[in-house]
């Protein structure tokens, strides 16, 4: 396997740095794809001409800053290995990764999910993700630590995890025929390529290694808690993964298995975005929500697209609303 | 060097007064020393392009089976470099969807063959107009100090297809 690592970056040459350690350390990659999305300085400058032993890097820049879903896009196109890491520069690497891509070996995959340990979780003492629902997805699918492939029931229960863009080792023919890419918006451009993955591929596999660390932290550049318009652009997002949804169900009736962890996924995402918005952008964001709802469960069912036309309300609370009338009408 | 980069500036120059829109084959010349090559055992035959309309080419390709290669050429013919310090290339570009692209000098070996010489810095295009700007230190490129029988700038674009608005390209030495 000759893994591309693609790493977006953004004014954080401490994060690379580190990471860049960890892959020659770890002796993963073949390539290592790093695209600076418009730092200030250039992050390149910052670094010797081969700065990750055993592996060629490639160094990519836009002056525009144009987010880090481009940001990915772009490395993805640039990458040339076999397979392909998406990770960001604040998050690190642990040894594991190195076993798993032993295992992963000649092994035919359009993806490998693995999972995760949190900053916030490793700090108290505790392993896996940090938020509840993830736990208990990852526990129902219950993967081991080799890599298998995931069933289709086990699929529609794991692609409701958070939809992080690196814990996800792909194979670069499967995003290149499938078309699998980030959306080019602010915010939420990871939501496209891990609803898209689960939707379009065929051989899902799983490993329960903790293969990565996500770092939060609690500054103001953390970007959950980035507020206003452009949070409003996740419909685009959104608007793509229905798109592929509809295509992947006229040809396989089976990828309907999707469409209710997706709509849940997008109610709780709406929920939780209308949090970090002003007055005015809520109700551009009801707007917006209620067309996409409407176009969602009409691409389930003539049924549930009543059900929902009927309790579209602008008050917060349109998950629990929308996933009882989609539970009601299943 | 200077009349070859000379030659070379005068066609770019021609293709940026020109305007014309179509289809070409994979070695037909768009101007005088200037082509794409592509890999028509891919299952690509030839490019679409336009001139004009505030771009010096516009080219596209969408294959139906990725070739090997595809790659717009420069000729730079055959004259010494001794005398340069440095040659460089700026390039104004736009692509509606982000795409990279590698440079290198191409130089053909008196004896047959060929060595290429690549710039360090990857041509990246994207949505919005961006320039790009890369230089070879001839001191540190020994392929190009020496005797060659030709040599072209070629620009590798992607096999799999591409879509890319060159606005501007300028070649220079010092």
């Amino acid at each position: 396997m000759k893994l591309s690592l693609v790493i977006p970056v953004f004014n954080d040459t401490a994060g690379l740095s580190r990471l860049l350690g960890q892959i020659a350390q770890l002796g993963i990659a073949s390539e290592v794809v790093v695209v600076d999305d418009g730092s200030d300085p250039p992050c390149r400058a910052s670094f010797p001409a081969n700065p990750v032993a055993g592996a060629n890097v490639v160094w990519l820049r836009t002056d525009a800053g144009l987010g880090a879903g481009h940001a990915r896009n772009l490395g993805q196109a640039a990458a040339t290995g076999s397979h392909v890491l998406f990770f960001d520069a604040d998050d690190t690497l642990s040894p594991e990764i190195a076993v798993l891509l032993q295992d992963l070996d000649g092994l035919d995959f359009d993806f490998c999910i693995f999972a995760h340990d949190d900053s916030r979780l490793l700090a108290r003492g505790l392993s896996g993700p940090q938020e509840p629902p993830d736990r208990a997805y990852w526990a129902d699918v219950a993967p081991g630590e080799r890599p298998r492939l995931l069933s289709p029931d086990e699929a529609s229960v794991l692609c409701r995890v958070s939809n992080y863009p690196w814990n996800k080792i792909w194979r670069r023919g499967f995003l290149l025929d499938a078309g699998v890419r980030c959306t080019e918006i602010p915010l939420h451009n990871d939501i496209e390529p891990h609803w898209a993955g689960f939707i379009s591929a065929r051989r899902i596999m799983v490993s329960g290694r903790r293969c990565a660390v996500h770092m939060v932290g609690t500054g103001p550049a953390q970007l959950s808690a980035r507020r206003g318009a452009e949070r409003i652009r996740l419909f685009e997002a959104l608007g793509a993964v229905i798109s592929r949804l509809e295509n992947e169900m006229a040809r396989d009736p089976a990828c309907a298995a999707f469409v209710g962890p997706f709509l849940e996924f997008s109610c709780r995402l709406v929920d939780w975005a209308q949090t970090r918005l002003d007055i005015d952008e809520i109700r551009a964001l009801h707007q917006r929500s209620h067309a996409f709802m409407a176009t969602l469960a009409q691409s389930a069912s003539p049924a549930l697209a009543d059900a929902v036309e009927q309790a579209m309300i602008d008050e917060p609370g349109l998950a629990a609303q929308f996933i009882s009338v989609f539970g009601q009408v299943r | 060097m200077i009349e070859a980069l000379r030659a070379a500036n005068v066609s770019l120059e021609t293709l940026r007064k020109s305007a014309t829109k179509g289809t070409i084959s994979s070695g037909e010349r768009i101007a005088p020393g200037v082509w794409i090559d592509m890999d028509t055992d891919g299952g690509v035959a030839e490019t679409h392009l336009e001139t004009g309309a505030g771009a010096l080419l516009h080219t596209r390709v969408t294959p139906s089976k990725p070739g090997r290669w595809c790659t717009f050429n420069i000729d730079l013919g055959n004259q010494g470099w001794s005398e340069d310090a440095l040659f460089g290339v700026a390039i104004r570009s736009r692509a509606p969807r982000s795409t990279t692209a590698r440079l290198a000098v191409r130089s053909f070996l008196p004896g047959g063959g060929h060595k290429d010489s690549f710039f360090s810095d990857y041509l990246v295009s994207f949505s919005e107009e961006s320039t790009h700007c890369d230089v070879l230190w001839l001191a540190r490129e020994p392929d190009l100090l020496a005797r060659a029988d030709w040599r072209t700038l070629i620009i590798f674009l992607d096999p799999e297809g591409f879509d890319i608005r060159f606005l501007d390209i300028r070649l220079f030495t010092a």
